[in-house]
């Protein structure tokens, strides 16, 4: 099975996962 | 448009709009946990969260809803991507078809997962019974629970005081797939099925065909290659066929949550064109209804959950308004007749004997009207099911539906994810109202301040940026080129309709357009990525911020929003910001297009 695909989706999510983390840390901060 | 034609639209509206609040009302009880439904599955209900070692009364804050959100569409989308991979060796495969190749596969999860159903496959030639039932069918279910949770997640952010939480989204998932989902439906298919629409695990029919069919088809070398002559013209060879092969299997309870989570994933390619997917007059009608069903009563419930039944009275009034004018943009433009084919002396006026008007990659079952209204009602809300083919729309009528996609999927738009882009719409409406008068601006109570405009401006920004800057790239690279075969206004149109349904997760293609390659279903996967999760992000974010905030009362600074001043001016926002970002982009398609088809009438 070709994982390139998975990885990339893995890696989407990861990033957003960090713009739910940016957009916390801007609620607080403001 | 005949009398005829107009009564079709109006008894779609008015049935529409009457089922609105019965079902709205049921849906807010179930969030409730007040309804019928709640009561009797409820140690079902529960025996769910047992299995899943999930506690239903610990309540998320916003981050915590966005994480599970996040985790479970990562796990669904890998399913489908392994399910399409591993095809040939599951069960339920009696065409023994093989495994999706790994870009096409990629791009089929994300579309599902995302509630988008793009679809660069062909349905009966690429899918397993398998894949079709546990992969996409399942997703269809899921896809749309996401985004009804993360709506009812906003909605508790207006309702909620000082509270740092939005309730659970494994509960909310659940709940929305168990008592509205599937009994809406497993009614719907059942209905279908009655019409004639296919539901059998048998392989596929070969049959006799009446009349032999003869036809010219490439001849190939014994490299596979298509031999050419001398001038580099293609050989042919003449075929006689005297038998065709019938497409067949579960598509019902695949078409009955296709219409109704506005997915749009058509089990066969031709989607609802197919008349085993919408055999009659009336699947067309129940098919079409379902469309827009949910969304339409999502606007009810909305504001039942809120405590003000005006407030999505007022919304659903501003998505009915843009719907039926652009209805009367489209129908009319397709009755219209080609002046190409007018020039020829054809005769293309509607009568006793034929629907008159642009019938090319329309069922003459459906005819011009049922064909635009389905047209409008697909991408206006982010469904992206068909019964006609929109590229053989002319250049108008084939506009809007792209216009309506490129306005965020807020009018109805997608399950859940149409009512909460419309909700921040008219956060940026009472935002402009207040800056105006120079108040801080209120909707439902809340101040909305900086922070919210900031969320609101990401998810307004995103699609626009996917969209645009995957046209430009598309039409930069020759990866991208390659694809489009129509040069000039309509095949730029048909990219840019590719990007405006992928960035938009609506799902509907314009067709012409060879998307089922490496650079497209790559680069269409990543935009419906980001065109469904970094808007639902932001819009819980707005929700975890309004839920801390206490209400304040309503004084005489406040902007109502129940009026119809409030609907002409977030109707005004929606428009506005659709075509400042988009028509420079339109005028290179369609309107080039239509000018080009206008000119044909000029000495």
């Amino acid at each position: 099975m070709d994982f390139t695909f998975l990885i990339l989706t893995l890696l989407f999510f990861a990033l957003s996962a960090g713009l739910v983390y940016g957009c916390e840390r801007l609620r607080r901060s403001s | 448009m005949a009398h005829t034609g107009y009564w079709q639209i109006a008894i779609y509206l008015i049935v529409l709009l009457a089922l609105a609040k019965p079902l709205g009302g049921y849906m807010a009880r179930v969030y409730q946990g007040e309804s019928a439904a709640n009561r009797w599955l409820a140690p079902l209900e529960n025996r769910f969260y047992r299995l899943a070692g999930v506690d239903p009364r610990q309540e998320m804050h916003w981050t915590g809803y966005a994480v599970a959100m996040l985790i479970f569409n990562l796990l669904g989308t890998a399913t489908v991507y392994a399910l399409q991979r591993l095809q040939h060796l599951l069960p339920l495969n009696p065409q023994v078809l093989g495994a999706v190749t790994p870009d096409s596969a990629f791009n089929t999860a994300v579309s599902f997962a995302t509630n988008t159903n793009w679809q660069g496959y062909g349905g009966e030639t690429t899918m397993s019974y398998l894949t079709q039932m546990l992969g996409l069918t399942v997703q269809n279910f899921l896809s749309a629970a996401t985004g009804m949770a993360v709506l009812v997640a906003l909605i508790r952010g207006f309702s909620r005081r000082n509270a740092d939480t939005l309730g659970n989204f494994w509960v909310d998932l659940t709940r929305t797939t168990l008592y509205i989902l599937l009994p809406l439906s497993v009614v719907l298919a059942l209905v279908l099925v009655g019409q004639g629409v296919v539901q059998t695990f048998s392989p596929y029919r070969t049959v006799q065909l009446t009349q032999p069919v003869g036809y010219e088809q490439p001849k190939l070398g014994v490299d596979g290659q298509v031999l050419k002559d001398t001038a580099g013209k293609p050989v042919t060879e003449a075929v006689v066929t005297k038998e065709q092969t019938i497409a067949v299997g579960p598509a019902a309870s695949q078409v009955a949550i296709k219409q109704l989570g506005t997915n749009g994933g058509g089990f066969f390619n031709v989607n609802s064109a197919h008349p085993l997917e919408n055999p009659t007059p009336l699947s067309n009608l129940l098919e079409m209804l379902a469309i827009l069903l949910i969304p339409a009563a999502l606007c009810y419930t909305f504001g039942v959950l809120v405590g003000d039944t005006r407030q999505g009275w007022a919304i659903l009034a501003a998505m009915t308004v843009v719907l039926v004018a652009l209805v009367f943009v489209t129908v009319p433009a397709e009755q219209q007749s080609n002046p190409v084919l007018a020039a020829l002396g054809v005769d293309q006026a509607a009568s006793a004997q034929q629907a008159g008007g642009n019938m090319e990659g329309k069922e003459t079952r459906f005819g011009i009207v049922n064909s635009g209204l389905w047209a409008v009602a697909t991408t206006a809300a982010s469904n992206g099911s068909v019964n006609s083919m929109h590229d053989s729309f002319t250049p108008v009528g084939g506009m809007i539906p792209m216009w309506l996609m490129q306005l965020g999927e807020v009018i109805f738009g997608g399950v859940g994810s149409g009512l909460y882009g419309m909700i921040v719409f008219a956060l940026v409406a009472v935002f402009v109202a207040g800056l105006m008068i120079g108040r801080t601006p209120e909707y439902l109570g809340k101040k909305i301040e900086a922070y919210e405009i900031k969320m609101a401006a990401i998810v307004i920004l995103v699609p626009p940026l996917l969209v645009l800057g995957g046209t430009a790239l598309a039409l930069m690279a020759d990866a991208g080129k390659a694809s489009v075969f129509n040069p000039g206004a309509h095949g730029f149109s048909e990219v840019l309709y590719a990007f405006s349904s992928a960035g938009n997760n609506n799902g509907s293609a314009f067709g012409g357009l060879s998307a089922n390659t490496p650079y497209y279903n790559s680069m269409l996967g990543v935009a419906m990525l980001f065109a469904r999760y970094w808007l639902a992000i932001p819009v819980l974010a707005i929700a975890g911020s309004l839920a801390a905030k206490k209400i304040v009362p309503a004084g005489p600074g406040t902007l109502p929003t129940h009026t119809p001043l409030f609907v002409a001016l977030l109707i005004g926002t929606v428009l506005l910001v659709g075509a400042l970002t988009f028509i420079p982009a339109l005028a290179l398609g369609p309107v080039v297009e239509h000018l080009q088809l206008m000119a044909i009438n000029q000495p």
